[in-house]
């Protein structure tokens, strides 16, 4: 039986890895809100840029030069996977991990090829582990993800898709609903969706004048489709990322607090066994006496 | 300076607005050249290069950006305008600028020699060039 020392050290111990997990929390919780806050200020500049792309679509009237609009057959598939440097967030990764998975093998039964735009270490070790090639992997940016940083991965997406590389991107991420929660979204980034560009225009009086012209204009707002839709799943991978890690880590402290109550009753067993065995010591050596 | 009309300005970023409200005049560097924007201007859509942005508020105060690439819309009194970043002009570190510009350059360099992406190297080099001109 272990004696009151051992139970001693094994309780300060857990209670460390217990302040740990309260820690960890805490600043997952802080985190959380900070990337909440960046959603909801992404809001206006997505809903501005999504309305002058359709005004400007619809006076342009012509789409089918547009490269990032144009579909053809798919022989190729992209598949971008959002998840994060660091483990201890509950099942946040592994989600994206087999879905982006499942995706591939979707794909390759229906005889096209997959290549992968992974963002995170977590996501890209486990893929390499899996004997997949990464054609691009994005780490350090999941702590707090920059506009510019989306940026650089629509850049790398619609140069593929430009050079014909791959017919098709799909994008896989968590989407953030409560900390409890995380929604796994699939979304195609690529060839632009028709409801991008399509809806309702806001009529001016006369027309605009456009600089340089409006098939110009169009051609440098559709890559900003990417650019906000990309970012956006980013900051919802982040809250996502962090709401997961909050809980998860809440979990451990309440499990560290249960584990110290059954250690300090075990702990107050053996004490009181201790001391019976020393009072029935004492008696029994009083009576050898007597 | 009450004898100019007011038209409404929004400049917003993907990190929220930096400038909402009333205004005299609006600059912004179009892709064509600066376009100085003013009340009942014409409905224009242009898309601008990094450089810099300065709106004149109704009491004649001006403010100043350095700003990345983005879109400028203008319809009767309303001019909105969409930019990827906007520094205001007394929040930038010179020096941090210019470090940002060296870097950037130094990019531009090794994506010439065919390595890294060379739109993004000259786009991010144009946006420092921005930030160290609005510093000095």
């Amino acid at each position: 039986m272990a004696t009151q020392q051992d139970i001693k050290r094994r309780i300060s111990s857990v209670n460390n890895t217990k302040k740990i997990t309260k820690a960890m929390e805490l600043v997952a919780g802080s985190r959380l809100r900070r990337a909440q806050a960046r959603i909801e200020a992404l809001r206006p500049y997505a809903d501005r840029m999504q309305q002058l792309t359709v005004d400007v679509a619809a006076a342009t009237g012509d789409l089918s030069d547009q490269p990032l609009l144009a579909r053809r057959d798919v022989k190729t598939v992209a598949v971008v996977a959002l998840t994060g440097d660091r483990g201890l967030a509950g099942a946040f990764n592994a989600n994206v991990v087999r879905r982006s998975l499942e995706i591939a093998r979707e794909q390759r039964a229906g005889g096209r090829e997959v290549v992968w735009l992974v963002v995170g270490r977590r996501g890209a070790s486990t893929l390499r582990f899996r004997r997949q090639t990464l054609t691009a992997d994005y780490a350090g940016i999941t702590d707090r993800p920059a506009y510019s940083d989306a940026q650089a991965i629509a850049e790398r997406v619609a140069d593929l898709y430009q050079q014909g590389e791959v017919d098709q991107v799909v994008m896989v991420y968590n989407h953030f609903v409560t900390a409890l929660t995380q929604r796994l979204e699939e979304v195609e980034l690529l060839p632009v969706p028709e409801e991008a560009v399509t809806g309702e225009a806001v009529t001016i009086e006369g027309s605009y004048i456009f600089e340089p012209d409006e098939r110009d204009v169009l051609a440098d707002l559709i890559p900003r489709y990417l650019e906000v839709t990309i970012y956006r799943a980013l900051l919802e991978s982040t809250a996502s990322e962090h709401g997961a890690r909050m809980t998860a880590m809440r979990n451990a402290s309440d499990n560290a607090g249960t584990l110290i109550d059954d250690l300090t009753l075990k702990m107050n067993r053996a004490r009181q066994a201790e001391i019976t065995q020393e009072i029935l010591e004492v008696v029994a050596g009083a009576d050898a006496l007597s | 300076m009450a004898d100019h009309d007011a038209q409404r300005v929004d400049v917003i970023t993907p990190e929220g607005p930096v400038f909402e409200g009333e205004a005299e005049i609006v600059v912004v560097p179009g892709s064509a050249g600066q376009l100085g924007i003013m009340a009942n201007h014409a409905p224009l859509v242009s898309s601008l290069k990094p450089g810099q942005l300065h709106v004149t508020d109704m009491q004649g105060q001006r403010h100043e950006f350095a700003t990345d690439g983005g879109f400028v819309e203008v319809r009767k009194n309303e001019t909105l305008v969409l930019v990827g970043e906007a520094v205001p002009r007394d929040q930038i570190d010179a020096g941090e600028a210019r470090a940002r510009l060296e870097r950037a350059q130094a990019q531009l360099e090794q994506a010439r020699g065919g390595e890294g992406d060379r739109y993004r190297a000259e786009r991010e080099a144009a946006f420092a060039e921005a930030l160290v001109q609005a510093s000095s």
